[in-house]
């Protein structure tokens, strides 16, 4: 069964067969963690996130439409998740400025300082252009499956990854 | 640089690029020096980027753990994908509603299901109502006097089966000794709402029987996703918050619910296919969607005498394809309920938004039998019912709805399970529960201080929480007992109540030497024995 395509998985757990989902999960849990971490940066959270997003998924699995990607349709649902859990994050918490107020060259920093600075540059993104980052980098998706994921059209997705990478371009290389 | 130019250098980067393209970038980045130093700056934080990639460690087992979490849920809820309802892509509206319907619908829904929520609550039976002799138990230290209006056999028989199957059901007893129902009953707010002649005017009006009677009713309350809601904190939170309680007590709201338009829209096929559409669900829990509600422009905007002007506009009408919702829109009640101030302070609150956001109200408000409920003529009639409003804008509502212990209730799990049990609907549907609930003496009975008291008296709650208590109502013989017509009739004669009204019984069984002689185990043996039954 790990060989079928996501869409036979889908047709064979609509037909009552629920192993066919575990497959679907044992496919993509890393990935819908990866995103669900990249956004609210807490791995409790992302973990909850992936576990109820899995859940939902598998409730509305009749909702699916076979004409999208079934991964497309899996990250709309995390990355919904994940964005108002960061909302509701973000009303309770004071949000922690956490800046790095040194002034270190980027040639100068360590590896470690760097990818901890960048880490830092894409939290502070607008959400709209972290997932962007995110799906792109991360999960390397190719921009049509980016807009099918957000349900957005390409020219969208293009600058909204431009406008990201240059946002990133000013805080971090400029540094 | 032209935005075709940017975008083919971005492009090149991630691989996206035809031939051709490809070879129209590398000819830029050799004549231009600006293209080359944007592709470089580009490509240097996309390295970075994808570099990022590996500093995400994925927990161990987190496949295991969500496929655990997918199997509890099934075994929880007989939950299956083959039969889960299907919408029909044809049933949605049309995009031009969804972004004023949405909003209306939201508020409407909301409203709706906090609604629903309390009367569930209120109309809930309370263990009072088969404890007419109040003196069972070893643990009774005193009875309390039991002044109230007697029912009679024309309110309600003991043997319905529907009440035996509620009392004797172990969820029944799980709620009852949980302890938020005892909390909830000493709570003052709940004593004066159960004694408000609103609240007795909504149980007696035939209205409210029908809805609670209907089959619609009976699905919603075992509706998972009803019972999620109802437990969520976001639910609680909404409901004991100032600005819901100011809403409910607007005139405004109370109009509206009244009118026939809000009526009309609510059994409209157009206003449930929208409520169970996936674009509405997605739209409900789109953050930007949240933002925008809750932004102080947006109220603003729905405050001004314009906006109003442009709802009720004929060529707005025309817009909006559905009928039902051009007639709510378009009247004087809703206009001025938009415009009110309480309208727009729930709207703008964090706990109406966070409500918004739960996964739960989504899947409510997708719900075929949420819809049909409210799509029910039943529900309709229940809204425009003048004791319905008039419930709703009294202030003992609005103290109960707020109070943490009807919250405590609410979302505690006895109480989403008891709704949810096939013998709560089917005392909810049976014609003797609406005989008894629109009675006149039960009315009475419910509006009695002495009714009030009781159940707010310590004395009551430590009986009602006993184990003797319990068990007693859930042994055969009191079923046995109170299924004997000679029992019922006893109930009924005018030489019963006469019994129980006057000062001379009441004073026995206050007495401690009654208290003693019932906790005596030598007296428990004798009742029992095969003599004492011969005599």
């Amino acid at each position: 069964m790990t060989d079928n395509s996501d869409l036979e998985l889908v047709e064979n757990c609509l037909n009552g067969n629920k192993k066919a989902f575990d497959v679907l999960v044992e496919r993509y849990h890393e990935p819908m963690f990866r995103t669900a971490y990249g956004i609210v940066k807490d791995a409790e959270l992302a973990k909850d996130i992936v576990q109820n997003g899995f859940i939902k998924s598998w409730e509305k699995l009749h909702t699916y439409k076979s004409e999208y990607k079934f991964y497309s349709w899996l990250y709309r649902i995390m990355i919904n998740e994940s964005l108002n859990k960061e909302r509701q994050k973000k009303n309770h918490d004071e949000l922690q400025n956490q800046v790095v107020d040194d002034n270190t060259p980027y040639q100068q920093m360590s590896e470690a300082e760097r990818k901890s600075a960048l880490m830092h540059c894409i939290d502070e993104l607008p959400p709209i252009y972290k997932v962007v980052i995110q799906l792109r980098h991360f999960e390397e998706m190719s921009y049509a499956d980016i807009s099918e994921s957000l349900e957005l059209d390409e020219k969208t997705v293009k600058s909204r990854l431009y406008t990201a990478r240059m946002q990133l371009r000013e805080k971090f290389l400029n540094r | 640089m032209k935005q075709r130019i940017l975008n083919i250098i971005q492009a090149e980067i991630d691989g996206e690029n035809s031939p051709a393209e490809s070879r129209e970038v590398k000819k830029l980045l050799e004549n231009n020096a600006d293209a080359k130093s944007l592709y470089e700056d580009l490509l240097q934080i996309s390295k970075e980027l994808s570099s990022l990639k590996s500093e995400f460690e994925i927990p161990e087992n987190l496949s295991g753990q969500i496929k655990d979490g997918i199997s509890d849920r099934s075994e929880l809820q007989g939950f299956s994908t083959n039969n889960i309802h299907k919408i029909k892509k044809e049933e949605v509206m049309p995009e031009s509603n969804k972004f004023f319907s949405g909003k209306k619908t939201l508020i409407v829904a909301a409203a709706a299901i906090a609604l629903i929520a309390v009367l569930v609550y209120i109309d809930f039976p309370q263990p009072n109502q088969g404890d007419v002799a109040g003196t069972i138990g070893t643990d009774v230290e005193r009875a309390d006097r039991f002044r109230g209006a007697q029912m009679t056999h024309d309110d309600i028989s003991l043997d319905d089966e529907e009440f035996q199957q509620v009392l004797q059901s172990d969820i029944f007893i799980g709620l009852v000794e949980s302890g938020e129902l005892q909390a909830l009953a000493q709570d003052e707010s709940f004593v004066n709402l159960m004694a408000s002649p609103d609240f007795n005017q909504l149980f007696a009006s035939p209205d409210f029987n029908r809805l609670i009677a209907s089959p619609d009713f009976a699905q919603l309350m075992s509706d998972p996703s009803f019972n999620e809601l109802m437990s969520s904190p976001e639910f609680s939170q909404l409901l004991a918050s100032p600005e819901f309680a100011q809403l409910t007590a607007s005139p405004d709201f109370s109009r509206l619910s009244a009118s026939p338009e809000f009526s009309e829209l609510m059994a409209s096929p157009e206003f449930s296919y929208l409520t169970a559409s996936p674009d509405f669900n997605r739209l409900s829990a789109n953050p930007s969607f949240h933002e925008l509600m809750a932004s102080p422009d947006f109220s603003r905007l729905l405050a001004s005498p314009d906006f109003n002007r442009l709802i009720s506009s004929p060529n707005f009408s025309r817009l909006m394809a559905n009928p039902d919702f051009n007639r709510l829109t378009a009247s004087p009640d809703f206009s001025q309920l938009s415009a009110s101030p309480e309208f727009n302070n729930l709207m703008s609150s964090p706990d109406f938004s966070n409500l918004m956001a739960n996964p739960s109200f989504n899947q409510l408000i997708a719900n075929p039998d949420f819809n049909r409920l409210l799509a029910s003529p039943d529900f309709a009639a229940l809204m425009a019912a003048p004791s319905f409003s008039r419930l709703m804008a009294s202030p003992d509502f609005s103290r109960l709805s707020a109070s943490p212990e009807f919250s405590r209730l609410m979302s505690s799990p006895d109480f989403s399970r008891l709704i949810a049990s096939p013998e709560f609907s089917r005392l909810m549907a049976s014609p003797n529960f609406s005989r008894l609930m629109s009675s006149p003496n039960f009315s009475r009975l419910l509006a009695s201080p002495d009714f009030s008291r009781l159940a707010a008296s310590p004395e009551f709650s430590r009986l009602s929480a006993s184990p003797e208590f319990n068990q007693l109502i859930a042994s055969p013989n009191f079923s046995r007992l109170m299924a004997s017509p000679s029992f019922n009739r006893l109930l009924a004669s005018p030489n019963f109540s006469r019994l129980m009204a006057s000062p001379d019984f009441n004073q026995l069984m206050s007495s401690p030497n009654f208290s003693r002689l019932m906790a005596n185990p030598n007296f428990h043996r004798m009742v029992a024995s095969p003599d004492f039954g011969q005599f």
